[in-house]
């Protein structure tokens, strides 16, 4: 022990002494010098102040307040190896020495990457090492006895438990036939829990082998805005998340209808492992055959995918290969078992309340809280749909999902206020008792339903119809494609491009350009503001403006240009803008199946900041883009679609003010025929190798992979509208099938004491409404504001509008026909096992 | 006579909304109960409606943890036993009988009353002789393949009665064993209690509102508001005598 302490005295003293020392290193490389700290600060000193020394640069100025914090770890660093060498108590310099590098860590990580070099994170390491062996040093010997003490203690009871519990011999096969004659007498949950983690199984399958299918034949998965990738997996989370809420749901029944056998064998004297693995055994039964039947199902699914794809595709697709069999295995159990695990935890809690260990949670109708869950509500609908209406906003998920959780508050409140209001009135709550308090009881419960079922309509009404019914109506992609090559040409290699334009056969449209960059919103970067708010430049962090990725590239042209490319397209003398000074015009290249792309809305109404400052502009900084006010904006294809429309949408400058930003880029339009379009595609390529500054694409590979990718996103987003709206259905089913012993018992009774028949029918029809009117209600009217906002954002005109309603109204109809098929088949099955006994009575 | 049950200020509190912080939320439903039970007896536990008796049943055969005091099995301390100690002595050593009667609907009666000796891995043919020996000695062997749902509720307790005794327990648990039956067959029960005790030696702990069930029984704890506010003992063999007390200190409670 005495050995080891001096030696990690040896070695506090040595990083310490290193932490003193280190400022005296190269700190900081500024204007093409190193500094050492101290330097660094007396040269800042020199200038003026940093502020004057850097031209008031943020990284800089946040970076040198904090150089401080070091300087003084490394004063007190020295005092430290003084005192301890001196033989003096110096255990609060120590400690301060540890504080400021914990400080010097937390700013650099936050403020990351701070300006200093990468190993000044060496000393801050250095002192966390020398914390974590003081601690071992000094708590070694205890914690050797501690592991020795437990491990003995374990031993112990290890051996005791053994002798206590030894419990041998195995099951008599009477012990296998009563579980077997439990799951056959229980049938019907065992069939409602497999169908549900079938749904996940089939969805997988289906999802990871149409990936599979279309990996080979799509090329250019960020040219035509995220690809085939992107659409898959957008599928897979939203697929993932619905089988979840099933699996779940259908596990929380099953449990709840396993309980009563469960107290039983509990009571009998079942021991704790064997009903574990009783549970267990069932439920990997279970598992094991919705594996097999989700493949089985996929398989075929799969089969009339491929078909389908090889009369609508001019491609060949391959099949999948078995390792994907595996993955998609491999990722089922994974989900199950994580289903498994989170449920055993209900299972426990459900398991002990039902035997009067833990009190069952009160069903509380809220009171004040419902209104305050109504106003938050109104509060997330009304920013939702200003930000649908918005020009920042559009279709963003984020707009979607606030509003369902603000439609799902404002539910809980009205629905709550309802509940009260009729339990406030005697006269009002007994004549409402019967057909009201099943929901009354199972509130809570009873709401998460009607919410889960209400999201569902809204998704299939809106969220998947509006991408179906996009792509479906989408323009020929011929026409959103009009030119063979687009080429963007800097000045230095216009020369080589003018050469190539020459060739014979080979029409060519050049038009001045200027590359012009725009932000999203969600480019604002929060640590950079921060950096701001350190050196004290409010006015930046005020405006929000940091660049965080490498912004998306738009076309600026002259006026003239655009009326030359509107005469082109459309052989028509277009509508002359009129812009003035520094006004723009925007034209979105796109079809209807995304949004208009709105670039970047985040500041004032009616300006976009850009930067229009050439090919090599500064993109990182946030003065390099000043707000644009914009005069008229519109949807039409003058060059072609370029990243799902997210870039190379036009802008379009007054011709003076074009004329002083002009840097000589050049926008190169061609159209080719027969054997010249390889031979173009060729030279392209060629050139774009020798000069960075030629950036092109063909249309031909833009054609092929739009269309792999529409076609995708309608299989996939049909099918996961056809999953969503069985997955509402089969909600509604889970519940009225588990519950129905209960429900037809109570009317049973009702019947005895003399309710009418008619009165009966009327009851039940009114406990069931709550779960298709609400949802249907409420999700379809949501659906139908977000369609019309979505139009305004796409900027549909009449006929595209009837072409869009035209293939989403019948996805509606069919799903309003099948929930009020499954109300009135429920009411049916319901109604005739109410009276069915009738007859045996008495 | 050697102790088999005593209990030490046993106390047992219920939370609503599991709200153990909240002392509002606090439902003290036992309050310090001491009682010991001693082999061979027949004892019985009345008292008003939400006293605590089906509790204090559920706490004595293990199925409830008790929130303070002590209670001690043939000696042994219940807390420091494993949840797996409590199952087996639950299977092995205590028989269970229920007002709702508790059995699977999915099995046959034979299987009900096999139950416990299935899950105690008996061999199946002891399993089987055992089965048809007690059913025969209390009428229901015709029953055998029979499922619940086809019984009366007089069957269904002999069902429940079997099936607490298959695995030859010394103690048999009733929680109110007559609620549901009419008094021919409450009478037929209580007779084959009292065979149960007298004949074959088992301690039997009932819990009951009828004072004519009661008065089988050699000892009564009253219990009102989680109180023993009196212990009757039977002082011979005359039961009109102690029936005639179980009734005063019902009508005394009751004026309470």
């Amino acid at each position: 022990m005495k050995r080891l302490g001096k030696i990690y005295q040896i070695i506090s003293v040595l990083i310490y002494t290193f932490i003193a020392a280190a400022i005296w290193l190269p700190w900081i490389a500024y204007a093409g010098q190193a500094y050492h700290l101290p330097g660094y600060i007396l040269e800042a000193g020199k200038n003026g102040g940093i502020v004057e020394m850097t031209g008031g640069d943020p990284e800089l100025v946040a970076s040198y307040y904090i150089f401080f914090v070091p300087l003084l770890s490394a004063v007190l660093a020295l005092i430290y190896v003084i005192g301890s060498l001196a033989g003096k108590k110096v255990g609060l310099v120590y400690r301060m020495v540890q504080w400021c590098e914990f400080l010097y860590t937390a700013a650099a990580v936050i403020l990351f990457p701070l300006v200093p070099m990468g190993w000044t994170y060496l000393p801050p390491v250095l002192c966390l090492a020398e914390f974590v062996l003081k601690q071992y040093v000094e708590q070694r010997d205890e914690i050797r006895k501690d592991a020795r003490a437990r491990e003995e203690r374990d031993r112990l009871e290890r051996e005791e438990r053994k002798r206590r519990l030894y419990f041998p011999g195995r099951y008599s096969s009477s012990y296998y036939k009563m579980i077997w004659k439990n799951v056959r007498y229980h049938i019907r949950n065992y069939v409602m829990l497999i169908a549900s983690s079938v749904f996940l199984m089939l969805f997988l399958f289906l999802v990871f082998a149409l990936r599979s299918a279309f990996l080979g034949i799509h090329s250019a998965e960020a040219a035509t805005g995220g690809g085939t990738q992107k659409v898959l997996l957008n599928a897979v989370w939203m697929g993932l998340l619905l089988n979840a809420v099933l699996m779940g749901l259908s596990f929380s029944y099953y449990i709840r209808n396993k309980m009563r056998e469960e107290n039983i064998l509990a009571v009998l004297g079942i021991r704790s492992r064997s009903l574990r693995s009783m549970m267990l055994m069932e439920y990997a039964g279970c598992l094991v055959c919705s594996g097999i039947i989700g493949i089985i199902l996929g398989n075929l699914v799969f089969g009339i995918i491929l078909r389908v794809i090889a009369r609508e595709l001019p491609v060949s697709v391959q099949g999948m290969p078995a390792g994907t069999y595996l993955m998609v295995c491999g990722i089922f159990t994974a989900a199950a078992l994580t289903a498994a695990m989170v449920n055993s935890h209900v299972y426990d809690h459900m398991r002990w309340s039902a035997s009067g260990l833990i009190a069952p949670k009160k069903n509380r109708i809220p009171g004040v809280s419902g209104w305050i869950c109504g106003a938050l509500g109104c509060v997330c609908t009304v920013w939702s749909l200003a930000q649908m209406m918005g020009r920042s906003g559009g279709e963003s998920e984020d707009a979607q999902a606030v509003y369902l959780l603000g439609l799902i508050l404002v539910l809980l409140c009205v629905c709550s206020a309802q509940i009260r209001r009729i339990k406030g009135e005697d006269g009002r709550y007994y004549q409402n008792i019967f057909d009201k308090f099943p929901f009354l009881t199972g509130f809570g419960q009873n709401m998460k339903k009607v919410y889960l079922l209400t999201v569902t309509a809204f998704l299939v009404m809106y969220t998947l119809s509006s991408v179906y019914g996009g792509n479906v109506s989408a323009q020929a992609l011929e026409g959103q494609f009009p030119y063979d090559f687009v080429c963007m040409a800097g000045k230095g290699a216009d020369e080589k491009l003018q050469e190539l334009s020459g060739q014979p056969g080979l029409k060519t449209e050049r038009y001045p350009m200027t590359t012009v960059y725009s932000l999203m919103p969600e480019n604002i970067s929060l640590v950079n503001s921060m950096k701001d708010i350190f050196a004290l430049d409010y006015k930046s962090v005020a405006g929000g403006r940091q660049v965080m990725a490498e912004p998306p590239v738009q076309i600026g042209i002259p006026e003239s240009a655009y009326l030359e490319l509107k005469r082109a397209r459309s052989g028509d003398e277009g509508e002359v803008i009129g812009l003035s000074g520094e006004e723009i015009a925007v034209v979105y290249q796109e079809d209807v199946s995304a949004r208009a792309h709105l670039l970047d809305w985040s500041g004032a109404a009616d300006t976009l900041n850009l930067q229009t400052a050439g090919p090599k502009a500064e993109l990182w900084s946030y003065r390099a883009y000043t707000p644009r006010k914009v005069v008229r904006e519109e949807r039409a294809v003058l060059t072609g679609i370029y990243n799902g429309g997210e870039e190379q949408n036009l802008v379009v400058f007054s011709d003076e003010y074009f004329e002083e930003i002009y840097q000589g880029e050049q926008l190169y339009l061609f159209c080719a025929s027969g054997r010249d379009y390889e031979y173009i595609e060729d030279s392209l390529f060629a050139l774009s190798k020798q000069a960075e500054e030629i950036r092109y694409y063909s249309s031909k590979v833009m054609i092929q992979d739009t269309e792999t990718e529409r076609f995708l996103k309608q299989v996939v987003w049909l099918f996961m509208m056809i999953m969503t709206g069985v997955c509402g259905i089969y909600l509604i089913l889970i519940k009225f099938c588990f519950e129905m012993d209960e429900i037809v018992a109570r009317y049973r009774f009702l019947d005895c004491m003399g309710m009418h028949e008619k009165t009966i029918k009327k009851a039940l029809r009114r406990e069931m409404l709550p779960f298709f009117l609400i949802p249907l209600t409420a999700g379809g009217l949501s659906a139908v504001v977000f369609t019309l906002l979505m139009f305004r954002v796409r900027m549909y005109n009449g006929a595209e509008i009837l072409g869009y309603i035209r293939y989403v109204l019948p996805v509606w109809g069919t799903y309003w026909l099948a929930q009020g098929a499954v109300y009135l088949a429920l009411k049916e099955a319901l109604t005739g096992r109410i009276f069915s006994t009738r007859g045996g009575l008495g | 006579m050697a102790e088999i049950i005593r209990t030490d200020k046993l106390v047992k509190n219920y939370y609503r909304n599991q709200e153990k912080k909240n002392p509002d939320a606090k439902i003290e439903v036992l309050k310090g109960l001491d009682i010991t039970i001693e082999e061979g007896e027949y004892v019985a536990v009345m008292g008003s409606s939400g006293g605590g008796k089906t509790t204090l049943l559920k706490i004595l055969g293990m199925m409830e943890p008790l929130t303070e005091g002590k209670l001690y099995f043939k000696g042994k301390d219940a807390s420091e036993l494993w949840k797996d100690e409590l199952a087996d002595i639950r299977r092995r050593e205590i028989g269970f009988v229920f007002q709702d009667f508790y059995l699977m609907d999915s099995l046959s009666v034979g299987e009900n009353i096999m139950v416990p000796m299935i899950l105690d891995k008996a061999p199946a043919e002891e399993m089987k002789q055992k089965m048809l020996s007690l059913a025969a000695r209390f009428g229901v062997e015709r029953l055998i393949g029979k499922f619940p749902r086809e019984l009366s509720g007089g069957e269904k307790q002999r069902i429940a009665i079997c099936r607490a005794l298959i695995n030859d327990p010394g103690i048999i648990m009733a929680d109110e064993p007559t609620g549901n039956l009419d008094a021919k067959s409450s009478r037929r029960l209580m007779d084959t209690f009292d065979d149960i005790n007298k004949e074959m030696g088992k301690n039997i702990i009932l819990v009951t509102h009828d004072p004519k069930i009661a008065r089988c029984s050699d000892k009564i704890f009253f219990i009102d508001d989680g109180v023993i506010v009196k212990i009757l003992e039977k002082k011979d063999e005359d039961t009109s005598e102690f029936y005639k007390e179980i009734l005063r200190e019902m009508e005394e409670m009751e004026e309470e």
